[in-house]
């Protein structure tokens, strides 16, 4: 508990602000989400030396203010950064062309600061009470738990559920690349004789490849992207009291619906902000005006989308496994920072937990005392021609990969990886199982063997406790749910 | 039997499944399950089991590659970065940079004017940001003699 009141320390505030401006500014780049400004700042973050609460309580920052940015550029260009904000966009943008901007943006605020404080209390009261079940985790069990995270991440993925698959399976193979540590002597796997790939392919080099270079690969290969923004009149950026007490009844609703999906591995902000948008459009029913420009068609999405992001925290935190492609690069840099992630997370190192919380809150705050205000600065920056900002992300992705090792080689699998990615994404293999196999992989691995050792090669290992027997049942729902979440998506249209 | 994109997808999924196969195959040990080799060998088995199942079960996606003008973009952009990799230690940082800011811009479709005096500028400030005051070493390469 004290860890919350650490928090506010004064590097960790600011820290909360940058991070929530900077996420912001990126966010609102068309195309460009929280996962790509993580990638983007991450190894110059990493060159500071913070401890990894500090850093991770930047990066909250970051992946909050990003999730605002992204409902800006929704609001004002109809570009949504990433698939949750798409559903703001649908009354959004009309609010903006009706040249209510302004409302809209402030809406968008404020339904993301309630939502997002009420989730944090939610946080805060479930997850001790997780964790506790988290301590009967043996290696054996950890291994079950992340096929589950796995699968589920997997299945709900868009498109074929087998490429889905392979996506996992080639960052799981990507994550065996290196020296063996387990093994007597460390054999080295698929090395090529090259030393560089001793210690393996790093995570960083290759969420930068894909995150920013595949994406500056995919902002080419779309003509429409080279075309010059238009300026829209924002008009006022406050809310009336009449327009919040229309909304808030289905804030708070959008809020809870949003952080329970988010718990779950897989099902992330783009099936909460949808559901809560469909919720109230049917609430409203004829008196609303649900997809021509209503106010509570921006307030349930973001609320959803924000309260979601809350609750993808508590897998990553609490069971230290990741429920969707952002915080599975969250994990990814924990590692990194050296935090053991895991159900003992929360007792081995609870400052992390009650820093991520902390910054979580004052990070919405900034959001509505400072991003709101700052909006028709914001807006400015949109008119920023791509071709500084593009060619900016560029060097800034080339020049963090290079500070990592000092290494070109790095530089090299950088270009790789961006065209693994823009390669992927043309061919309709989606991206997330990917970072999941290859942040996980290793762990996987490792548990797999570990817990084989210690039951002498017993299989039964892995369905022998209630723990494994549970997660197993999970597993086979998340596969059989999307099929029928699809079927009552089609009839609700 | 319509030869979908997934189809062609899955055909060369099978020949890189197969290629990761045989090097797992090829590492010393046995295939004791706590030992190295068997979780690769499982990995590679699953996926030409998955290539396989591709190709039978295609999904309806449709080719968007780019053409013409921004494949050479993309062409460009890339060699540049590859470029720049390959020479870094030789050339340096603020001659690199400023080529592939350059490359860039153009790229993302800037006018000539504006190119070379923003290349220079954002890759001298670079420089110093990261350099001097952050303190992290980039390469001066042919500029050692400035410094």
């Amino acid at each position: 508990m004290d860890g919350f009141v650490v928090a506010f320390s004064g590097t960790n505030m600011m820290l909360v602000v940058i991070g929530c401006f900077l996420g912001t500014v990126i966010g609102m780049l068309p195309g460009i989400g929280p996962i790509n400004a993580i990638a983007i700042l991450f190894p110059i973050v990493l060159q500071f030396d913070l401890p990894p609460s500090s850093a991770l309580i930047f990066f909250a920052g970051i992946f909050y203010g990003s999730q605002y940015g992204n409902s800006i550029s929704s609001i004002l260009l109809n570009v949504p950064g990433t698939s949750s904000a798409a559903v703001t966009c649908i009354d959004g943008n009309p609010l903006a062309k009706q040249g209510k901007a302004g409302p809209a943006l402030a809406m968008s605020a404020v339904a993301s600061f309630i939502g997002g404080t009420i989730s944090i209390f939610l946080l805060i009261l479930l997850a001790p009470f997780l964790s506790k079940l988290a301590i009967d985790f043996g290696p054996a069990e950890y291994f079950v738990l992340m096929i589950c995270a796995f699968t589920a991440l997997t299945s709900f993925s868009e498109g074929s559920f087998i490429k889905a698959m392979f996506s996992a399976f080639i960052g799981l193979a990507i994550a065996t690349v290196g020296i063996d540590e387990l093994s007597f002597g460390g054999t080295q796997r698929f090395t090529f004789g090259l030393l560089e790939l001793d210690d393996g392919i790093d995570f960083i080099v290759v969420v930068i490849g894909i995150f920013a270079v595949g994406e500056l690969f995919l902002f080419l290969s779309d003509k429409a992207n080279l075309t010059k923004e238009k300026i829209i009149p924002l008009g006022r950026i406050y809310l009336t009291f009449k327009e919040i007490k229309d909304s808030f009844a289905g804030i708070i609703r959008s809020c809870i619906t949003g952080f329970f999906v988010g718990v779950l591995p897989g099902a992330g902000a783009t099936i909460a902000s949808f559901l809560a948008y469909n919720t109230e459009k049917k609430m409203a029913g004829d008196k609303g005006n649900f997809g021509k420009g209503d106010l509570r068609g921006v307030a349930a999405p973001e609320s959803a989308n924000n309260s979601s992001a809350v609750g993808s925290f508590i897998p990553l935190l609490v069971l230290g496994v990741p429920g969707s492609e952002t915080t599975a690069v969250m994990l990814g840099a924990l590692i990194t920072l050296g935090v053991r992630p895991g159900p003992t997370m929360l007792v081995d190192s609870p400052e992390i937990f009650w820093g991520v919380a902390a910054s979580m809150f004052i990070g919405n705050l900034v959001l509505i005392v400072l991003n709101l205000p700052l909006v028709r600065l914001l807006a400015k920056i949109l008119q920023v021609p791509k071709w500084i900002l593009m060619p900016l992300i560029a060097i800034l992705s080339i020049v963090g990969v290079y500070v990592i090792n000092g290494s070109e080689f790095d530089l090299i699998l950088m270009l790789i990886f961006g065209l693994v990615g823009f390669i992927m994404r043309k061919t309709g293999f989606p991206i997330a199982p990917l970072v999941l196999g290859l942040v996980l992989g290793g762990l996987i691995e490792v548990n797999f063997r570990r817990a084989l050792t210690y039951s002498y090669g017993d299989f039964a290992t892995f369905y022998e406790s209630p723990i494994s027997l549970s997660l197993w049942l999970i597993t086979l729902f998340s596969i059989a749910a999307p099929p029928v979440f699809r079927f009552f998506r089609a009839k609700m249209k | 039997m319509k030869f979908l994109t997934d189809r062609k997808y899955a055909l060369v999924m099978l020949f890189f499944s197969m290629a990761y196969c045989y090097l797992t195959v090829s590492l010393e040990a046995d295939y004791d399950p706590t030992k190295e080799k068997y979780f690769p060998f499982f990995l590679s088995v699953a996926m030409i089991i998955l290539s396989v199942l591709l190709f039978i079960f295609p999904s309806q996606h449709k080719n968007t590659w780019p053409k013409g003008q921004q494949l050479v973009s993309i062409f460009l952009l890339a060699v540049a970065i590859l470029v720049y990799s390959l020479s870094l230690a030789h050339v340096g940082f603020l001659v690199l940079a400023t080529l592939l800011m350059g490359v860039c811009m153009w790229v993302f479709g800037a006018t000539i004017k504006w190119i070379a005096p923003v290349s220079v500028a954002v890759s001298i400030s670079f420089y110093i940001i990261f350099d001097r005051i952050l303190g992290l070493n980039l390469p001066t390469g042919i500029l050692k003699f400035l410094f």
